[in-house]
């Protein structure tokens, strides 16, 4: 029992490595635009696709793949973000919700025509194999991902705290108005933050691909939990992306190792109605 | 009661910084009071605890004998102490009247009274003319006569004008100015009027505070504050 | 611009033979002895402009969007199924206690999501994240309800059970309830009631600075719309006697719901059902047309349409209908305009 419990809190914070790199890009967006990207998970849709054509199509390895499909991906948000995004912050929310349910038509559906509804995966044979410690096993497939997750959630936050660009976004964050007045253009950098949420959604995208199918509504599952992590961190905030992730990285896997996995999703489901009720800012959260 | 407005020992910190401390005045009925000082010394965050959106970490606020502090900031609205902003903010896509309509409700019973009264009171500030255009398409000079239109409608006996002034022109200051001493003549209301040019709250007030870093360090009639050192200096060593 | 032409258009604008000359005629459509599928897109087309006024009134007015309204349609629908089909209880009376587990759950869910200011995303999440729990619940629970084969209602044609052999009567029925939504609706918006949500959709801050109770009138509206929405659903179940947990509670029925009120504009009293007019009877002649679903390249085109119309036209199509008044005269109120 003792072994399985290490093994259930493992799985976990392999899958929290997983969601932490959705969750960080909502609340980059969050943090500088005051705005969620309701389409976010079908920004990892077409990054999934991109890479999964990048391997069946050229025979690239998707952790290789990396920087071709997070550069892919930034292009998509600087286009999106200069075309949609930025003439409708002003908006009141309902106004900018009409855009993201349209986003998400369009992905879904462009995705649905160009590739067909099928599921689709790869095979990439390291990845599914298995490291054993004493008796645990770990998925290499997870463990590399929940490591290029780390390291991408370590690099952002060194990009954000040390370089010139990082400081200008986490100004604009924290008060736009103050940011405009020291001389930052806001402007651009709202759209390099898009731009760079999309980025790190790529990332995930490589290292989701040898471990999910691939199909036109994957992006929906994925939101749903990143919003639920949002929720629990708090929305905005950098730490309490990490620190949800992981928590419900490891309810879901302990709930799944108890139980079954399918109240697993719905156990996360009720912790977060219990963050609604008990602390609706999330646990990083700020109050009013 | 003579104070119709008593503050008590109001302390407030943010973190660790400490927006205000032990600050205690009142306010008599039909007095308008003014509030200066300079930029930081906690002026709006004041308004903010008398207008209840901010608790205070220590001290009490006696509207009427009655302790508002704990009071969510509606219910401070419909005892009869309404607070204007200093960053206006109308209802960016109603017109302006139906903005002070829905100020007027808070008093009024039926739409049709509550239409009368914004009309006539729109017209007092002189925005008559613009009954039925967007707020948000409003001059900042507009806008701010729009606020006070909208606090006057719900018939407060005590208002708190968060730099109701600023970035008007000359004009329009002395315009409001007359204004205000008109709604004190004609409507009895209490003022605490918060300003940053200052030889206009000399004008319109009875009194006035001066606070600095949090704390109140001077109270008293205009020319005795005017010619009061400490807050010469204060006003002539910061860098605004 | 002389009074009398701007009298004339106000009284043309505001006027309510002019809304009411459509609805009678409405009222006289199944004399025409249509097609059974013609009738059904009217059917249709009236639900959805029905459920479009409900959500826009604590999404529109109140500015709280929610995502995720199926909750409530489903909520509805399943208390009704699954009341008569194990206890044979009158879907009239399975119906309002419906309504009643609809009206419940909205006011828990607004209290909890509303009693801090920090309030807007995390309701929008909430609503989402609510529709998938009762969709994943009720295919779990498939003993009890069919799972994602749903359930069925048993027939019996008899208007006692809310059932009815032809569609005429359900054509009456969402008729009225549609035409009583949008009345309500108007009536909201002119009164005390409608301006204070305006108020709290424009700035809860300045709203409470106004006396106004943000809370108190979130969750108001909030259950309004919820009570209103949770009945559409008991129609649902009563016009298809078969429920399945994607159609109910499904969140592409709660992004019809939102994106069609938007479309149409859900500011304004009209607006949702101008939306519902204009898109459902496309869609449905679509479908019957190209034959099967909806999905592909229809609804890629309609997202491009969305995409357009949220970036471009303010307060959806209704707004140009409101500016093309204003602009012919300035004394016209330009009332609650771009939403």
């Amino acid at each position: 029992m003792n072994v399985n419990l290490i093994q259930g809190l493992i799985n976990g914070l392999l899958l929290g490595g997983i969601y932490m790199t959705i969750a960080l890009g909502i609340n980059l967006i969050y943090g500088v635009m005051r705005i969620v990207n309701y389409a976010h998970g079908e920004a990892l849709m077409i990054g999934m696709y991109v890479a999964f054509w990048l391997f069946t199509l050229a025979g690239v390895n998707p952790y290789l793949a990396i920087p071709i499909v997070a550069a892919v991906l930034f292009m998509l948000g600087i286009i999106l973000h200069k075309s949609v995004i930025e003439p409708v912050l002003d908006l009141p929310l309902s106004r900018q919700i009409l855009i993201f349910i349209g986003l998400i038509h369009v992905f879904q559906n462009s995705a649905m025509i160009l590739w067909s509804p099928n599921y689709m995966n790869i095979d990439v044979p390291m990845s599914r194999e298995s490291i054993q410690i004493f008796s645990i096993s770990i998925p290499i497939g997870r463990l590399l991902a929940t490591i290029i997750a780390l390291v991408s959630a370590f690099l952002l936050y060194y990009f954000l705290k040390n370089t010139k660009i990082g400081k200008f976004i986490v100004a604009t964050s924290q008060d736009p108005e103050a940011a405009s007045a020291l001389g930052i253009d806001v402007r651009r950098i709202r759209t390099l933050t898009f731009g760079l949420s999309l980025a790190l959604t790529g990332i995930a995208a490589c290292v989701f691909l040898p471990l999910y199918f691939v199909y036109p509504y994957i992006g929906t599952s994925f939101n749903i939990i990143a919003f639920i992590i949002i929720t629990l961190g708090g929305l905005g905030s950098y730490t309490g992306a990490i620190i949800g992730s992981i928590i419900v990285g490891m309810i879901e896997s302990l709930v799944s190792l108890l139980y079954d996995s399918s109240i697993a999703t719905a156990v996360a489901f009720i912790v977060f109605i219990l963050i609604l009720l008990f602390r609706p800012s999330g646990i990083m959260g700020q109050r009013e | 009661m003579k104070e119709m407005l008593k503050v008590e020992d109001i302390t407030k910190s943010f973190g660790g910084i400490r927006a205000l401390h032990r600050v205690s005045f009142h306010v008599a009925k039909k007095e308008i009071l003014g509030l200066i000082g300079p930029n930081g010394s906690g002026k709006t965050t004041l308004i903010n605890v008398i207008s209840g959106v901010y608790n205070p970490d220590e001290g009490k606020v006696f509207y009427n004998g009655e302790n508002l502090v704990g009071s969510p900031p509606h219910l401070i609205a419909e005892k009869g102490v309404v607070r204007t902003f200093q960053l206006t903010r109308p209802f960016g896509n109603l017109s302006v009247i139906d903005n002070v309509i829905v100020g007027s409700l808070l008093k009024s019973d039926n739409m049709v009274e509550a239409r009368e009264r914004s009309i006539k009171t729109l017209k007092m500030v002189g925005l008559g003319d613009y009954l039925h255009v967007l707020s948000k398409d409003l001059t900042t000079g507009n806008r701010k006569k729009l606020e006070l239109a909208r606090a006057l409608s719900m018939e407060p006996s005590l208002m708190l004008l968060d730099e109701s002034l600023a970035g008007l022109t000359s004009a329009e200051i002395r315009g409001n100015l007359t204004l205000l001493k008109r709604i004190r003549s004609d409507r009895g209301i209490s003022m605490i009027v918060v300003e940053h040019v200052v030889k206009a709250v000399m004008d319109v007030s009875d009194r006035i505070v001066v606070l600095d870093a949090g704390e109140k360090i001077a109270e008293g009639d205009p020319q005795s504050i005017a010619n009061n050192e400490q807050v010469v200096e204060v006003y002539l060593g910061k860098s605004v | 611009m002389t009074t009398l032409k701007a009298d004339v258009v106000k009284h043309l604008a505001e006027n309510k033979n002019l809304l009411y000359i459509p609805i009678v005629v409405l009222f006289f459509i199944p004399l025409l002895q249509l097609p059974i599928y013609v009738t059904h897109v009217f059917i249709l087309t009236f639900l959805f402009a029905y459920l479009c006024t409900a959500w826009s009134l604590i999404s529109g007015y109140t500015g709280q969007v929610s995502l995720g309204h199926s909750c409530f349609y489903g909520i509805g629908a399943y208390t009704t199924t699954l009341l008569f089909h194990f206890y044979n209880l009158t879907p009239w009376i399975g119906g309002t206690i419906g309504i009643v587990f609809s009206v419940i759950f909205a006011f828990i869910l607004g209290y909890v999501c509303f009693r801090f200011r920090v309030s807007g995303p995390y309701f929008t999440f909430a609503t989402l994240a609510f529709a998938q729990i009762l969709e994943m619940l009720f295919i779990s629970q498939s003993q009890i309800t069919g799972g994602e084969l749903g359930i069925e209602m048993p027939y019996t044609g008899s208007p006692l059970d809310f059932q009815f052999t032809s569609k005429i009567p359900y054509y009456y029925i969402i008729l009225m309830l549609w035409v009583g939504a949008l009345f309500l609706s108007r009536h909201i918006q002119r009164s005390k009631f409608g301006y204070y949500l305006f108020a709290v959709r424009e700035d809860e801050g300045a709203a409470e600075a106004c006396g106004i109770n943000t809370t108190k009138y979130k969750i108001f509206a909030l259950i309004l719309s919820a009570a209103l929405t949770s009945f559409g659903g008991v129609f649902h179940s009563q016009y298809y006697l078969y429920v399945t947990p994607k159609a109910v509670y499904g969140l592409d029925l709660a992004f019809q719901i939102s994106s069609t009120s938007l479309v149409g504009g859900s500011g304004i009293w009209f607006g949702p059902s101008l939306g519902s007019f204009l898109i459902n009877p496309v869609v449905e002649g679509i479908r019957a047309t190209i034959g099967g679903t909806f999905f592909g390249v229809p609804l890629l085109i309609y997202g491009i349409l969305m995409i357009l119309i949220g970036r471009f036209l303010p307060g959806g199509v209704s707004g140009i209908i409101q500016r093309g008044l204003a602009t012919r005269d300035m004394e016209m109120s330009k009332k609650v305009g771009s939403q």
